[in-house]
């Protein structure tokens, strides 16, 4: 079974095309040209599909970067491990 | 004249539609991403505005994908005859299934082209939270300059927020519209 950062990995891998190296490096809205309104929107319902949770509006709009999605899903009680 | 522009057209705001903006304007993400803040909107109230609106005076449209459903709206107003800028605007709303990919990139270019090849207008400007990254890239994108920053301009979620102020010359839109022209040509969507 993917542990939850596979499993997070995986999602952001998927939808903006992304290699291990790329996430090392703290991807975000600004540095990924794929990154638009529709990609964002497979972003949410791929992690509220994956991890059962329902973001927010504004929890929608924090998600600006992987690190940031952590820290959105962190505050959903789910913990991205290291 | 509805404006054509690779898959989409922007096509007048019709009765029919009231439902759906009204929807919009209720959104709480929709209104998060917004500088503009507001009551609840009942339909009836929707429909008052509706009512008043002078379309002659300012443009307000419907980005509508060809065979498809409305994916939102695009606007110029505060229009300025005398210096020929106006003001840039645009909401979106819609399922994914009704999206396709570079579908707002059309409406952006086709309304700029409009307004300065039609309208003649010379500079069109915007303003776009600082948070609202998605937003500001697009801009970028479609080749509108941020010029400086607003501090503490707007309030929202028990926090004043920043605004980034940005706008595109006609001749700055030369060469932004050569490449979405090129782009789109080549199937880079």
């Amino acid at each position: 079974m993917a542990t939850n950062k596979e499993t997070y990995d995986a999602i952001f891998a998927k939808v903006f095309s992304l290699t291990p190296e790329d996430l090392a490096a703290n991807p975000s809205m600004m540095t990924v040209d794929s990154w638009d309104s529709m990609a964002q929107m497979e972003l949410v319902a791929q992690l509220e599909d994956q991890f059962d949770v329902m973001l927010d509006p504004m929890q929608i709009i924090e998600l600006s970067s992987y690190d940031a999605g952590k820290a959105v899903l962190a505050a959903n009680g789910v913990t991205i491990e290291e | 004249m509805n404006i054509d522009c690779g898959k989409i057209v922007l096509r007048a705001i019709e009765e029919s539609d009231l439902p759906y903006l009204q929807a919009m304007i209720n959104d709480p993400y929709i209104e998060g991403l917004t500088g503009g803040s507001a009551f609840p909107v009942s339909l009836d109230r929707q429909r008052r505005w509706f009512e008043n609106y002078d379309q002659q005076k300012e443009l307000r449209v419907i980005i509508q994908v060809k065979e498809g459903a409305p994916i939102g709206t695009i606007m110029l107003t505060d229009i300025d005859w005398k210096n020929r800028t106006a003001q840039l605007h645009e909401k979106i709303m819609a399922d994914a299934k009704d999206r396709y990919p570079g579908d707002l990139y059309d409406a952006m270019m086709g309304l700029l082209n409009y307004a300065f090849n039609a309208l003649n207008l010379n500079c069109i400007w915007g303003t776009v939270l600082e948070h609202n990254y998605l937003s500001r890239k697009f801009a970028m994108k479609c080749g509108l300059k941020e010029e400086g920053v607003l501090r503490d301009r707007v309030f929202k979620n028990g926090a004043y927020c920043n605004v980034v102020a940005n706008s595109i010359t006609k001749a700055d839109f030369e060469e932004s519209y050569a490449k979405y022209l090129k782009e789109r040509k080549n199937g880079n969507e």
